[in-house]
């Protein structure tokens, strides 16, 4: 008979049971009488010799189901006492909702994030290669990853990649002008999606004939680019569009569900096309230090074994790859996983998020605790009756179990519903720079874990007041008040209260702290005046300003008319924000004696440091006399002014080549000069 | 009500199977015989045998039906299983090694033990 049979068979074999029973007792009645016993004395030395009832609880014990049966038993009963006591219950169940929805919300943001792997097959192949700069990760140059491409043997693909962001103009198929419009996207190598291992669901990929110096312009793009401005329509792969004036042709369209890790807002891609034959030439752009390289490692190759080979590289310099001093890989080379890449600056902040909503979650719990520890005081009658009647002490124990489960059952359908508002809210709050947010959702992960802590939560909450509510003599317990039993109850709850004190200071200060540093952080002078600063990024686009003198018109005049704007008191262009993380527009400037950059520097229009409100130590600002024809000026920051000059004078110096400079106190991680446009 | 058996752990249930094996039998029989046989040096408490003559059925060593009994009464009567007869027969020669064992000690006199 298997379990499923005894347990649906329940009913008759209950009433056979009972048969059973009152056979023997019956035949044994008889045999007595038969002897000359009185039938009634006779009837109660049968039950007296039997003990029908206690019979009865030991063979249904020996069906081996009974825990399932007591447990239904249970939960029926914990839900009438729940039901009897709504008021305790819907505190009980509303704490409990709280801790478990905030620990559900922000669990179900950080486990994409630092414990799924990322959606690609064999993502732990994949691996983020950085050139380094004393110990710090920068970015590789073109010819070091043409260098690295063709010398290393332990990846399957490699490839660089940028940031690109053309403007669209034309309209696909239907009528009417469409307006132009901007997208983000990525000029990459042809490698890039291999490295992924993402093939594109319509067309094809790119192919190593894509990266060709001045090839066919190709373009792949993103499944939502290509449903909301090409319909879906299928045919749209083998047409051309026109991208910043040229023409492209797509060859394909990537899958739905293609998550770009990398560049989550790119919705295009094209070949970058740099030109391999560049390599004598350092000052051409494919030695600019601006490119990302990603690598998917071959089957069987850790990330230790292609560190050690891209770093043996590194150090054997070979006549067919010139190297310039910017470029030496002299410092070695990183080798990262990818999912480290993505989560490196989040995680510890993530993980702090996370402890601080278990605290809240534990303080939740040991609230709930000791109410249920008050509700065992009063219930002490309850449980000393059914004692008395019977009921082993494992089985009051399971019964407060059962309840402490419900009731945590009860907190944790809420906390879903607390959680689900919570992932919205979080989501709507979240920081910039948070990896995988097309990932966060409360999904069936989400859900395991909401079980299993409302699972561990109605244990913890409730064996303590089980196992003190069902200690020692209960049969005292029927005299209300016993002495004995309460002291070892209440230091039981001043411990609960200590812990949960800790608890909360924890939190408090922690909280504290993070507030202190906030302060602190705005407290910080940045050497300019972020108030009433407005900013905003400006691109041109097309052939339309291939010639120098008609970008710099264009900017001059969109200059002016941002000046005459009512309300705008001063504007300036600048290629680089302070504190923005770009990198893109910042150049590293060598001294004559120099080793490698000694000082990064970015271009500002005349106006610049009285617009940002940046203060003048010595020398002048730029004015409208630094034009390309005068002689080169450049503001240096006083932190290089004190390393590169000290005890002397900069502004009466010259720097290479000949550039006159002055000193603004600028307070940044690079350092800031300026040169007319 | 809660009295023990005085018999050794695990007897109960062979002295239940040897019973058994003469005939499907019900409990009260079963009970009955256990102590006219044992002439009632063995005291089966009551309460026992039903939650034993219920494990070995759902172990399978037992099977059971209902029948009529010679008065014309319905009764659970428990018969041996195929399995429930190697059970009895590994048991039954164990529990005769373990007495021969247990007897050739007891008779050891006090010399004989070196």
């Amino acid at each position: 008979m298997t379990w499923w049979h005894r347990l649906s068979r329940r009913d008759q074999m209950e009433e056979q049971l009972e048969k059973e029973m009152r056979f023997h007792l019956d035949q044994q009645t008889a045999d007595l009488v038969a002897r000359g016993q009185d039938p009634k004395e006779a009837r109660r030395q049968a039950r007296l010799a039997l003990g029908p009832e206690q019979v009865k609880e030991d063979c249904r014990d020996a069906r081996g189901t009974r825990w399932i049966e007591d447990l239904w038993q249970d939960f029926r009963y914990a839900v009438r006492t729940l039901r009897q006591r709504a008021g305790f219950t819907a505190v009980g169940a509303l704490t409990l909702a709280l801790g478990i929805g905030a620990s559900t919300a922000i669990f179900s943001v950080v486990n994409p994030i630092l414990f799924e792997t990322l959606p690609y097959p064999h993502a732990g192949r994949i691996a983020m290669i950085w050139d380094s700069f004393q110990g710090v990760r920068c970015d590789v140059t073109f010819h070091t990853y043409r260098e690295l491409a063709a010398r290393s043997r332990d990846f399957d693909a490699l490839a660089v990649m940028e940031a690109w962001q053309p403007t669209l103009i034309g309209r696909f198929g239907g009528t009417g002008a469409a307006p132009p419009e901007r997208f983000d996207g990525q000029s990459v190598s042809s490698g890039y999606f291999r490295a992924l291992g993402v093939a594109s669901a319509l067309g094809r990929d790119f192919q190593p004939d894509d990266d060709r110096f001045r090839g066919p312009h190709v373009a792949i793009l993103s499944d939502a680019l290509w449903r909301r401005r090409f319909g879906g329509d299928s045919a749209v792969v083998g047409r051309q569009i026109t991208l910043d004036g040229d023409l492209y042709t797509v060859i394909g369209v990537m899958p739905r569900g293609f998550e770009n890790v990398l560049s989550p807002a790119a919705q295009i891609w094209a070949p970058m096309q740099y030109d391999a034959r560049s390599a004598g030439n350092y000052e051409s752009q494919e030695w600019g230090h601006h490119l990302h390289m990603v690598g998917r490692l071959r089957p069987g190759v850790g990330a230790d074994q292609a560190r050690r080979e891209l770093n043996a590289i590194a150090c054997a310099k070979v006549a067919d790859f010139p190297r310039p001093p910017f470029a030496s890989l002299e410092h070695g080379l990183i080798v990262d996983s990818l999912q480290d890449q993505i989560t490196r600056g989040v995680r510890p902040v993530l993980l702090a998020v996370l402890g601080a909503v278990m605290l809240v979650l534990a303080i939740a719990c040991v609230n709930v605790t000791n109410l249920l520890l008050a509700r065992g005081a009063q219930r002490r009658g309850e449980f000393a009756m059914r004692a008395a009647l019977g009921a082993a002490r494992s089985r009051l124990i399971r019964q407060m179990i059962a309840e402490s489960l419900l009731l945590a059952g009860l907190g944790g359908i809420l906390g879903m519903v607390v959680a689900e508002f919570g992932v919205e809210a979080l989501l709507a709050l979240r920081p910039s720079g948070l990896p995988r947010v097309g990932a966060i959702a409360v999904d069936g992960a989400v859900f395991a874990f909401a079980f299993g802590i409302t699972t561990l939560v109605g244990l913890l909450v409730g064996l303590m007041p089980a196992l003190l509510a069902s200690r020692g003599d209960l049969a005292s317990g029927i005299q209300q008040g016993s002495r004995r039993t309460a002291g070892g109850r209440q230091w039981t709850r001043r411990t609960l209260v200590v812990v949960e004190v800790v608890f909360a200071s924890v939190l408090l200060v922690s909280a504290g702290l993070l507030v202190r540093s906030i302060q602190r952080l705005f407290a910080a002078a940045p050497g300019f005046d972020s108030a009433h600063l407005l900013t905003m990024q400006v691109q041109v686009s097309g052939h339309g300003y291939d010639d120098d003198s008609a970008k710099i018109r264009y900017f001059i005049q969109a200059l002016e008319a941002v000046r005459h704007v009512p309300g705008v008191a001063a504007a300036a262009f600048t290629s680089l924000l302070p504190l923005s993380g770009d990198q893109y527009g910042m150049y590293g400037t060598q001294f004559e004696d120099g080793n490698g950059y000694d000082a990064f520097r970015y271009a500002t229009t005349p106006g610049y440091c009285q617009t940002m409100g940046i203060a003048l130590r010595r020398g002048r600002l730029l004015d409208g006399h630094d034009t390309s024809a005068a002689p080169r000026a450049v503001l240096i920051s006083e932190s290089l002014a004190k390393r590169q000059f000290p005890g002397q004078d900069p502004t009466r110096g010259r720097m290479q080549p000949a550039w006159r400079h002055a000193i603004v106190d600028l307070r940044y991680d690079g350092f800031g000069s300026g040169e007319p446009p | 009500m809660a009295a023990k058996s005085d018999l050794p752990q695990g007897t109960l249930d062979l002295l239940i199977l040897k019973v058994v094996a003469l005939g499907p039998v019900h409990g009260y029989a079963i009970a009955q015989r256990l102590q006219q046989v044992s002439r009632d040096v063995v005291q089966v408490p009551q309460g026992s045998l039903y939650p034993a003559l219920h494990r070995l059925e759902f172990r399978g060593l037992l099977a059971a039906d209902w029948k009529e009994t010679e008065t014309g009464r319905e009764a659970k009567f428990y018969r041996l299983t195929r399995k429930g007869k190697a059970q009895l027969e590994s048991e039954a020669a164990s529990w005769q090694r373990l007495t021969e064992a247990v007897g050739l000690i007891l008779k050891l006199s006090e010399g004989g033990a070196q």
